[in-house]
């Protein structure tokens, strides 16, 4: 009932147009704002009616008091709308850069893929045709990194929940890795994969999650290390384990770790490509998915991420 | 007899590399690069599955995914939405108007979509 009323109101004053709750609408806040103000004018005047004697100064005050009300209320909304219109126009460009960016992208690692599977093509070939794939792949992946950032203040998004086998996700990610990590000598181990978990909750976000630490624990392990990826279930929560046996993190890189854009001084020794944008967005997307992040590193023999997220039944 | 798939989809290089790779796992595909002519091939050919991008020529994806469930001979096939958008709006509307799954592209590879498609059709039959 309350949900129709506030859409009713959302509709007539045209919020729906920032795609935003009624709480959070501009027009919604003036119409608030004008009612304490006629609240806080009657209560003004009643109030110096009993203390002051003249009548006119009582109502030069209420006066003031509307228009400097008003004033506040009219700025604040406005800025208020300013804002909302800069958010829905960075919400359409979003859109378009996913769709007009992503979709070239798409195109070529398509075809390349195609190509090495022919059996026409020559091993050179294919050695030619990766290098297409693997580098629109790696564009295509920085793109989605920016855009997951991009995204990450829209609940929307988040919304998207279907229900899959976490087993199967996992070994979906170490496929998709196998390549990366046997060309950089490292061995994928899973443990207790046996048990099937079903989650519901947003695959496509999970994936990006565990595919940042799956490729993370590669890039920096040492050669002929390990990655080791286990599940935990407790009662409430499943427990998501990806351990190398790589390079560590130092005590002073553990205080900005998750921050947005900062890598580790020995790990921009070992890849110069990083963004700096990986344990960020696996850090928010986690917490979005109402799940915790948290690790234990020991500087030169490697570390373990742990994500925890609930089970719902 | 081989299953028939119509993919609706403006990109002539994805009509090639998916339309191909699903040629040559056994599928018959029928290809339509704009909204229009998607409408007409599917309820001229009734495929038993349809491929459908989203931002299309002529007519939106959204548009012809409902009139396909409009249409008695047209709306118990399933519909695979293929697109690069992940707008929350278009992903639920997608689901509302009926649509089986909805996939994002660059999130897939070529052999995964095959792989779709074939449980898509396994799961339908």
């Amino acid at each position: 009932m309350l949900r129709k009323i506030s859409k009713k109101i959302t509709y007539f004053l045209g919020c729906e147009k920032y795609d935003l709750p009624l709480w959070e609408c501009p027009s919604f806040l003036f119409i608030l704002m004008g009612a304490v103000n006629i609240l806080s004018c009657i209560y003004f005047y009643l109030l110096g009616s009993r203390y002051i004697e003249d009548p006119r100064i009582v109502a030069l005050g209420t006066l003031v008091i509307a228009v400097i009300w008003f004033v506040i209320s009219f700025s604040i909304t406005r800025g208020l709308e300013e804002l909302a219109q800069v958010n829905k126009v960075k919400e359409e460009f979003i859109d378009i850069v996913s769709h007009q960016l992503r979709t070239p992208l798409t195109n070529l690692k398509w075809a390349a893929e195609f190509l090495i599977g022919r059996e026409e093509s020559t091993e050179e070939n294919k050695e030619y045709y990766s290098i297409i794939k693997d580098n629109s792949q790696r564009l295509e992946n920085l793109l989605n990194d920016l855009l997951i950032v991009a995204r990450l203040r829209e609940n929307g998004v988040f919304k998207i929940q279907e229900k899959f086998s976490l087993n199967e996700l996992i070994e979906e990610v170490i496929r998709s890795h196998r390549a990366f990590a046997d060309a950089s000598n490292i061995q994928i181990e899973t443990e207790s994969l046996e048990e099937p978990v079903v989650l519901a909750t947003n695959r496509t976000m999970l994936k990006t999650v565990l595919e940042n630490l799956v490729n993370n624990a590669i890039t920096y392990n040492k050669p002929q290390g390990k990655v080791k990826i286990s599940l935990k279930r407790e009662p409430k929560r499943i427990i998501i384990a990806v351990a190398d046996t790589g390079i560590g993190i130092s005590k002073q890189d553990q205080k900005y770790l998750f921050q947005k854009f900062y890598r580790g001084s020995n790990a921009t020794q070992i890849n110069t490509r990083g963004t700096g944008l990986g344990l960020y967005i696996v850090k928010e997307v986690v917490k979005k998915l109402g799940g915790k992040v948290w690790y234990k590193t020991k500087l030169g023999k490697g570390s373990t991420f742990y994500i925890s997220l609930p089970i719902k039944t | 007899m081989a299953q028939k798939i119509l993919f609706i989809e403006d990109e002539s290089a994805l009509q090639k590399s998916l339309g191909d790779l699903l040629r040559e796992k056994g599928f018959e595909v029928i290809s339509a690069v704009d909204g229009q002519t998607g409408l007409r091939l599917a309820k001229e050919n009734l495929p038993d599955l349809i491929l459908l991008d989203l931002i299309l020529p002529r007519l939106h994806g959204l548009e012809l995914l409902k009139k396909l469930k409009e249409d008695k001979n047209t709306k118990n096939i399933p519909v695979v939405i293929l697109t690069n958008l992940e707008n929350i709006k278009d992903v639920e509307k997608a689901i509302e108007l009926g649509a089986t799954a909805y996939l994002v592209k660059a999130n897939y590879s070529l052999e995964e979509i095959a792989e779709k498609v074939k449980k898509t059709l396994e799961h339908e039959s």
